[in-house]
């Protein structure tokens, strides 16, 4: 699997494109969603690893993303729902480039217990490659607050270094 | 499928059929490993073994690898030819080995992970970090966890 960062920093990317606003949390716990349910299990209890692969697998998180979205309000519970299993399938399509020594991952468990991979890219290079992923992740970041305005002085703060009073009135206006 | 209707029976019924096939899968799902080599070698000669999932170098030099596995620590005889990537013992690897009857297995194929134990780092920060920004994003409120406008 690539690290969390390089999937949260893809999720991110990702998110510019649509606009997430509050369900952004829920759908960067998606994209973490199918490692975080599975890799735990198989560090903690190396000889679980078929139970921790189970859990990596599309049917099993579509089933932890129905688990939690029902923790929800009722009106949240299907935005929640789409955000955790869009996270969850950027997810399992970046796994699906990792270069295995061995097979890949279960995509069609427990239909089939054949393993699936495209074998591109080493695991370890993701986090080589890490610096650069946060480079261009916060640069995207930055270039996007700049060109919404976010990034600089609010109108009021500008007038209020020119001498203006706390109220956004000019100075001159004070009577 | 969302509805308040049997809402906690739906909870259960999920959360049981999560816990039914992660357990079919750790009975039913299993390549056998080296030690089951090991105790029927005929069966097995000529196959090769995986030694993967995170495996630790115990020692190496330029005839064998002793890697740990959860069964205990195994030996690999690296071939004549064989070129073997600097690997210091500590270090995580993923291996391919060909079993002979004879008991012994003969290195056929070896990744090393060098940066596993960053990537378990940067993976928990980034976890903390998403856990973090779900607390600041959701309250608890009648009917369930809501989401922050």
């Amino acid at each position: 699997m690539p690290d969390l960062a390089t999937h949260l920093a893809t999720a991110y990317l990702a998110g510019r494109f649509v606009k997430l606003r509050r369900l952004a949390a829920v759908f960067y716990l998606g994209v973490l969603l199918p490692d975080l349910v599975s890799r735990p299990i198989h560090i903690v209890f190396p000889s679980t690893f078929w139970m921790a692969q189970s859990f990596h697998s599309p049917v099993v998180v579509f089933l932890f993303c129905w688990l939690i979205s029902l923790f929800f309000r009722a009106d949240q519970r299907r935005p929640v729902f789409l955000a955790l299993g869009a996270g969850s399938l950027l997810h399992f399509l970046f796994d699906l480039t990792q270069r295995h020594l061995v097979a890949g991952y279960l995509w069609f468990f427990p239909f089939s217990l054949e393993r699936y991979s495209i074998g591109w890219i080493k695991p370890d290079d993701y986090v080589r490659w890490l610096p650069l992923t946060l480079l261009v992740t916060v640069s995207v970041f930055l270039a996007g607050r700049l060109m919404t305005g976010k990034g600089g002085l609010k109108p009021g703060m500008e007038r209020r270094a020119g001498g203006s009073l706390p109220g956004g009135r000019p100075r001159s206006e004070q009577v | 499928m969302f509805s308040d209707r049997l809402r906690v029976l739906k909870m259960i019924v999920i959360a049981g059929l999560i816990v039914v096939l992660g357990w079919w899968a750790h009975r039913s799902v299993r390549d056998p490993v080296w030690v089951d080599y090991l105790a029927r070698p005929e069966k097995y000669h000529g196959r090769t073994v995986t030694v993967a999932r995170e495996a630790r170098i115990v020692s190496v030099d330029s005839t064998r690898l002793v890697v740990t596995q959860p069964e205990g620590n195994i030996e690999l005889l690296v071939p004549p030819g064989f070129e073997l990537p600097s690997l210091p013992p500590g270090r995580d690897v993923s291996a391919l080995a060909v079993f002979d009857r004879d008991g012994f297995f003969t290195l056929e194929a070896i990744s090393a992970s060098p940066f596993r134990k960053w990537k378990i780092v940067v993976s928990l920060l980034t976890a903390l970090a998403v856990v973090l920004f779900l607390f600041f994003s959701i309250r608890v409120g009648k009917g369930g966890l809501a989401l922050k406008e």
